[in-house]
């Protein structure tokens, strides 16, 4: 499966993936059917995609339109795909959860914080824990565009 | 979140500046309360949150901006608060860094004389706070205001980046190999199609397009790398074997050749990404494998050089320059007289250019001197701050009123005949506003009844005017509609007229072609294989007086062909036509066989060719001819 290791669980009708890796050119995604009528796809391992990964990945999605499919721990470079490519979530997909970048400036400090569906977000709004700290209890800040990287939510 | 307000505090007791900065900053959209003294300052933050403070260092009583900053930040560490420190007495470097390193402030801007708000409105830009995604000038071409942007700072500000044109993205490539990134940047262009650009440790390892056009076979007969039978013979052989690998097999092509070859055609991929349309990009850090062939900080430097010269438009670049036209362009702590950039074309060619640059000079200033032309002046100076070699300094008040009106002249001769749309476009509605316009404009003049003031009263009006439609969104919809549609009539008659020179040419009416060709040039100055025609009806004219100066023109033209249409047969023919002109009869036959191995119908490659065989033959039968006596009585005849 190229650079991509992929899991899978199948529970009667509901399939389970957990991927990890990098989406390039190397991967073949025939080799991952989507089948079922919940489809489950935990997604913190994904390193990086560039823009072959892209390609294929719609294409992929594009293979389970009758499915129902929720996005889980989606990092930072899924979020950023989401937002700049059209159909890239398609319409049959929900994101339940995604991470959002902190860090620290004094101390340099870097954490993801997983932003749950029902929680820290649902459909238009946005609800961000009050108060981020590091293993050292310094404070710390988003470390991205708000209006950049939720734009997903506001659609 | 992304309509709010940002809030600032400003603490300074200089009231003539401070007030002149919070009227800038609230210009801009920011919420701003300036205090004198910082027991005010103290108050103010007990009582509301702020997303910046700025400091001025010296103030009266025994509390310095330092200090002060310090304590706030004691007090409320978790607060989030950016600083920025100014001064315009402690400008002393140690000082700066020894407050810099207490404070870790997020800049120190050193106060200039006549007081200059840009640099802290640029620091205040909304990615910096919490809004939306700041103008890409703004946010990317303040490094070429910097002496000093560290690896992190330059790689913040590309991850930051969304929308971008594709002129801003040879400036991106070459921050991402300068900063050693690894990672992915994709390109989305508006018709759903992604590129995507490779990066490992600061080499770029991979190019992908939708287009993947090889231009392989072109490729190694315009290189010489292969011999052009060899591969016509490999063309036509039916197999699914890729071109490069049969002709290595044969032992017919080097596998360093190949390498080359195959990084020339990135840098074709990398060009074709380089357009004037508005794009979005995303770059991703991650481990990317090194691999080979990858293109390096020196071979990009080259391929730079290129992008700069053959796809950035000069009414792009003048557009992008134009809010720095006042400033003194300096040379920056990364220069160095043996840079291999300064031996490039684009810098070489410019007379006087860098020693006017030692002197500190204003791109105004620059452009006023008739020496060089105007593309190649914006050019020269693109490549040269694109490479870091040299920097914007502060803005230069105007001294005269002589100034200030060559100045006016200038933008009103780049706005003229311009509708509120096409300035929009030019200036960029973020420049448009009161604070732009004072910038751009200058003070109001003070003789009002002199042509200065009336060219700046009616610069005044046009600009605001066009403001004004920016601001309405209808109305530009509608206009962007009207001016597409005009726009793809506007092309089609261009190409038209290409094609009619084209035939001209082919029949050898140089003059009518040249003429058609100014015409097509100046609507439109990208459109694919002018700058290869102009410098054919060029070349052709230059037989006769003028040729000198005829033929730098060429050569000109020659270095704005975009590397992906030199695989086109017509670019050897006409690099044939322009060393026959200079005298290399050699050289010439060399690239009209070319020509004819990558087009065989190519008549008028044909047609030179076979008069320089005939030259070449008539000479040979005159040495043949020439009695041995006479012609070694020649040799040592006294002259």
């Amino acid at each position: 499966m190229g650079k991509l290791d992929v899991k899978k669980e199948t529970a009667g009708d509901r399939l389970n993936l957990i991927l990890a890796g990098t989406i390039d050119e190397d991967i073949d995604f025939n080799q991952i059917p989507l089948s079922g009528g919940q489809i489950d796809i935990q997604m913190s391992g994904i390193k990086s995609i560039n823009s072959c990964g892209i390609r294929e990945w719609i294409k992929w999605m594009g293979t389970a339109a009758a499915s129902q499919i929720t996005w889980h721990e989606c990092p930072k470079v899924i979020v950023d795909q989401i937002n700049m490519v059209e159909g890239f979530l398609p319409a049959n997909a929900k994101v339940m959860s995604f991470f959002v970048p902190y860090y620290n400036d004094d101390a340099g400090s870097e954490k993801n914080v997983l932003f749950r569906y029902g929680t820290e977000f649902k459909e238009g709004s946005l609800n961000p824990p009050a108060d981020v700290k590091d293993d050292d209890g310094n404070a710390m800040e988003m470390d991205v565009i708000e209006a950049k990287y939720f734009k997903f939510i506001k659609k | 979140m992304a309509n709010e307000k940002i809030r600032i505090l400003l603490l300074g007791d200089e009231l003539g500046q401070g007030e002149a900065l919070t009227k800038a900053l609230e210009k801009e959209g920011h919420q701003v309360q300036h205090c004198l003294r910082p027991d005010e300052a103290l108050t103010a933050l007990a009582k509301q949150k702020f997303d910046y403070v700025i400091a001025d260092c010296m103030l009266q009583g025994s509390v310095s901006g330092v200090d002060f900053v310090m304590n706030v930040k004691q007090g409320n560490p978790r607060s989030g608060m950016k600083f920025i420190l100014m001064s315009g007495i402690f400008t002393d470097k140690d000082f700066i860094k020894d407050a810099m390193t207490r404070t870790k402030a997020l800049s120190f801007v050193e106060k200039k004389s006549p007081f200059d708000a840009a640099p802290v409105l640029a620091l205040i830009a909304p990615d910096e706070g919490k809004g939306e995604a700041a103008p890409v000038r703004k946010t990317l071409y303040q490094i070429f205001a910097k002496e000093k942007v560290s690896q992190r700072e330059k790689r913040k500000i590309i991850e930051s980046l969304e929308e971008v044109s594709g002129f801003d993205l040879p400036f991106i490539y070459s921050l991402l190999v300068e900063t050693d990134s690894s990672g992915y940047l994709n390109i989305y262009e508006k018709n759903g199609s992604v590129s995507g650009i490779s990066f490992s440790q600061g080499q770029i390892v991979g190019v992908d397009v939708e287009d993947r056009t090889t231009y392989l076979g072109e490729m190694l007969i315009q290189s010489g790398y292969a011999l052009p039978h060899h591969v016509q013979e490999a063309l036509a052989e039916r197999t699914n074997q890729k071109i490069g690998l049969r002709l290595l097999r044969a032992n017919q092509l080097s596998p360093h050749a190949f390498d080359l070859i195959l990084m020339e055609q990135m840098n074709i991929r990398l060009s074709r990404t380089i357009s004037d349309q508005t794009i979005r990009i995303n770059f991703a850090a991650a481990d990317v494998e090194a691999s080979q062939p990858s293109i390096d900080s020196d071979r990009l430097q080259y391929y730079l050089h290129d992008w700069i010269a053959s796809k950035v438009t000069t009414g792009w670049l003048k557009s992008l320059y134009m809010l720095w036209a006042g400033n003194v362009i300096t040379v920056s702590p990364a220069f160095r007289e043996d840079h291999p950039v300064l031996e490039m074309a684009l810098v070489k060619t410019l007379h006087g250019f860098l020693s006017r640059i030692r002197q500190g000079v204003t791109l105004t200033q620059l452009l006023e001197d008739k020496q060089n032309p105007e593309a190649a002046i914006y050019k020269g100076l693109h490549l040269l701050l694109s490479k870091g070699l040299i920097m914007f300094g502060p803005k230069s008040a105007f001294k005269t009123d002589i100034e200030q009106h060559a100045a006016l002249r200038k933008i009103w001769s780049d706005v003229q005949g311009k509708t509120p749309i096409q300035i929009i476009d030019f200036l960029g509605p973020e420049n448009l506003d009161e604070m732009g316009l004072a910038s751009l404009l200058g003070p109001q003049p003070k003789d009002a009844s002199s042509p200065t003031m009336t060219l700046w009263k009616n610069l005044r009006v046009k600009l605001t005017e066009a403001y004004q439609v920016s601001l309405d969104s209808g109305f530009r919809e509608k206009s962007y509609t009207e001016a597409v549609g005009k726009e793809a009539e506007s092309k089609l008659q261009a190409s038209k007229r290409m094609e009619e020179a084209r035939q001209k040419l082919a029949i050898g009416q140089f003059s009518v072609a040249a003429e058609l060709l100014h015409e097509v040039q100046r609507t439109h100055p990208q459109l694919e294989h002018l700058h290869i025609l102009m410098a054919w009806a060029k070349v052709g004219q230059s037989e006769g007086g003028k040729k000198t100066n005829l033929l730098k023109e060429v050569e000109f033209e020659l270095v704005q062909v975009p590397a992906e249409e030199r695989y086109d047969a017509h670019y050897p023919l006409v690099m044939g036509l322009f060393q026959r002109a200079k005298g290399d009869t050699m050289g010439a036959k060399k690239q009209l066989e070319r020509a004819i191995a990558m087009n065989p119908s190519l008549i008028p490659a044909r047609r030179e060719l076979s008069t320089i065989e005939s030259q070449l033959k008539k000479e040979k039968d005159i040495f043949a001819n020439v009695d041995l006596k006479g012609f070694v009585g020649g040799l040592f005849k006294r002259r």
